[in-house]
């Protein structure tokens, strides 16, 4: 089995991943682009994927044409 | 002035925006680049007067605000201890080193800095003050003021935006050539609106800030350059240059609007205006060269201004006759179907009119809506803009003015956006082209569309007046003030509703609205 954890707030995981601020959050909702964090109901979180890019629009160009996406740097 | 000053003053013309975007472009750092070029100009105001203005003032301002930057990274690095400082100094060495020659890249950077605050993951008003910050050099003050925003709320989102300019990934780059055109219509868009954010500030006692036309300009003339060709970027400078000609015309010298057929023509820029003809004659749709006859205020090949020609009776560039191929051949083809509002081409407005009505029923109706050509959406839009600011600018006198070729331009404008605000200018046109009956049917279902817009209101008031209701004109003037903002506006508005109940009024002449001074 395989979890996965989602750390909340000032916790820390140990060897985890720190999201950058809000502030340098980018969301995306078919293909356009907003500034800020996914505003929908935290329960609609359905994947995770860690990827490595020079920057923002690449990361974007990966993305499928439809759906709903947060993507923000590693702290 | 002292010559110091006029030295600072030129550098900060020149070289704010390239040395920001240099040294963004080195250090992936916004916030620093900004604080260390102020700082770098700080200095220079020390220094200049004393110790003489520098040969070369971009080179003196580089160093100093290099070192500033420098300064702070080392600083950091000391505050984090994470690194041992000699480590940070030798790459602080290199990196400073690495950059040897500061012209070579300059127009890249600025280019560059340019896509990034205008890059679309941020919002849009936060493109808007960042361009001006970083690309402009406004202070935060002068941004907050344009904007319409308090200093402290100002200053708070210009720190959130380059937080995020410099920490969510935002590419310091040129887009990709497939996606460069999208990209540079956000550009535009930032552009659009500071300009229009100098000639529309609603609320307070500034009417026009002529200077945020003149930023608006010259930022398109840096893009021009830098990318050359681009169909919304000469659309957008033909446009500009077009409404910024009229500025010293637009205000009396107690700050009352002067309404457009009032406007002493001969003050208007009238090169600026040619520049704006001849630009849109170089994007007519379809045809790479210049439109036959094509309607202009210069002779063919010349851009000086024909300032005599717009004082005589006739317009001599108007009455020429079209050459044998006019625009309209190459444009049929692609026709659309005609609509019975749409008579003329879009190049028409430049496209010689037969006759002084303007109107040519044998004119090939227009390729309506949607891009034309490789133009794109919005490059069209600007350009149909542009062509009903010409049709203006170029009219010897208010009178001359071409309002059935203006109101068929609106008409493609509102097919192609569906803008109840490009609805209303129509509806001012068609008034003037059709009578008032006909710009009063265009009116409706606009204060739906536009609740709070003070001059759907203005416009039927205007136009019921003319159509001799008098009552329900003063009512709508009423309702128009309820919802003005800007103060020379209200003083406009007063000034026609106290005309209108003047039992002996002295034949107002009014043939333009606010909407199109």
């Amino acid at each position: 089995m395989r979890f996965v954890v989602l750390a909340f707030g000032p916790a820390v995981l140990p060897a985890g991943i720190t999201l950058g601020s809000v502030d340098t959050a980018t969301s995306v909702q078919d293909r356009a682009l907003r500034d800020g964090t996914f505003d929908g109901p935290a329960s609609e979180l359905t994947g995770i994927q860690v990827l490595d890019a020079t920057d923002l629009d690449v990361v974007l160009d990966q993305l499928p044409a439809s759906g709903t996406f947060e993507v923000r740097p590693v702290a | 002035m002292t010559p110091s000053d006029d030295a600072l003053a030129d550098a900060w013309q020149a070289h704010w925006s390239r040395l920001i975007g240099l040294l963004i472009g080195q250090f992936a750092r916004p916030d620093l680049a900004e604080d260390a070029v102020s700082d770098a100009f700080e200095s220079a105001a020390r220094h200049w007067p004393v110790d003489g203005v520098p040969t070369n003032t971009g080179a003196w301002l580089l160093t100093a605000a290099r070192r500033r930057v420098l300064d702070r990274l080392r600083s950091e690095a000391v505050q984090r201890k994470k690194e041992p400082l000699m480590v940070v100094d030798d790459e602080m060495r290199a990196a400073a080193a690495a950059v040897v020659d500061p012209g070579a890249h300059v127009a890249d950077e600025q280019l560059r800095l340019i896509f990034a605050c205008c890059h679309p993951a941020i919002a849009p008003d936060d493109r808007v003050a960042l361009t001006l910050r970083f690309v402009v050099g406004l202070t935060t003050t002068e941004i907050g003021r344009l904007l319409l925003v308090q200093e402290s709320t100002m200053a708070a989102r210009l720190t959130r935006a380059k937080k995020r300019l410099a920490s969510s990934g935002i590419p310091f780059a040129t887009p990709a050539a497939e996606r460069l055109d999208e990209r540079l219509d956000v550009v535009a868009t930032v552009v659009y609106l500071a300009f229009t954010s100098g000639y529309h500030p609603g609320v307070g006692d500034v009417a026009l800030r002529v200077d945020l036309g003149d930023e608006a300009i010259r930022l398109l003339r840096v893009l021009d350059a830098l990318l050359p060709g681009r169909a919304v970027v000469r659309s957008l400078l033909a446009l500009l240059l077009l409404q910024h000609s009229r500025r010293d015309t637009r205000l009396d010298p107690s700050g009352a609007l002067i309404l457009l057929p009032d406007q002493d023509r001969s003050r208007w820029h009238h090169d600026e205006i040619a520049e704006g003809v001849a630009l849109l004659e170089s994007l007519a749709p379809g045809t790479p060269t210049p439109p036959d006859g094509a309607r202009s205020t210069t002779s063919p090949g010349s851009t000086t201004p024909t300032d005599p020609t717009s004082t005589g009776p006739t317009r001599p560039p108007l009455a020429t006759p079209p050459g044998p191929p006019t625009t309209g051949p190459t444009r049929s083809p692609r026709a659309a179907p005609p609509s019975p509002s749409t008579t003329g081409p879009t190049g028409p407005r430049l496209a010689t009119p037969p006759g002084p009505s303007g109107t040519d029923p044998t004119r090939p109706p227009l390729a309506t809506p949607g891009p034309s050509g490789h133009q794109g959406r919005l490059a069209t839009e600007y350009r149909l803009q542009a062509l009903i600011a010409a049709e203006h600018a170029t009219a010897p006198t208010a009178a001359d003015t071409r309002w059935s070729t203006i109101a068929d331009l609106y008409a493609q404008l509102e097919t192609l956006t569906g803008s109840p605000v490009v609805r209303l200018a129509r509806a001012v046109a068609v008034a003037e082209a059709s009578g008032p009956e006909a710009g009063l049917q265009l009116l409706d279902g606009l204060d739906d569309a536009l609740p709070r817009h003070h001059r759907v209101p203005a416009v039927r008031a205007e136009l019921l007046r003319r159509a001799g209701h008098p009552t329900a004109a003063a009512a709508a003037y009423r309702a128009a003030l309820s919802l003005v903002t800007n103060p020379t506006e209200r003083t406009h508005l007063e000034t026609r509703l106290a005309a209108l109940t003047d039992p002996y009024p002295r034949q107002p002449r009014v043939r333009q609205f606010p909407t199109t001074s």
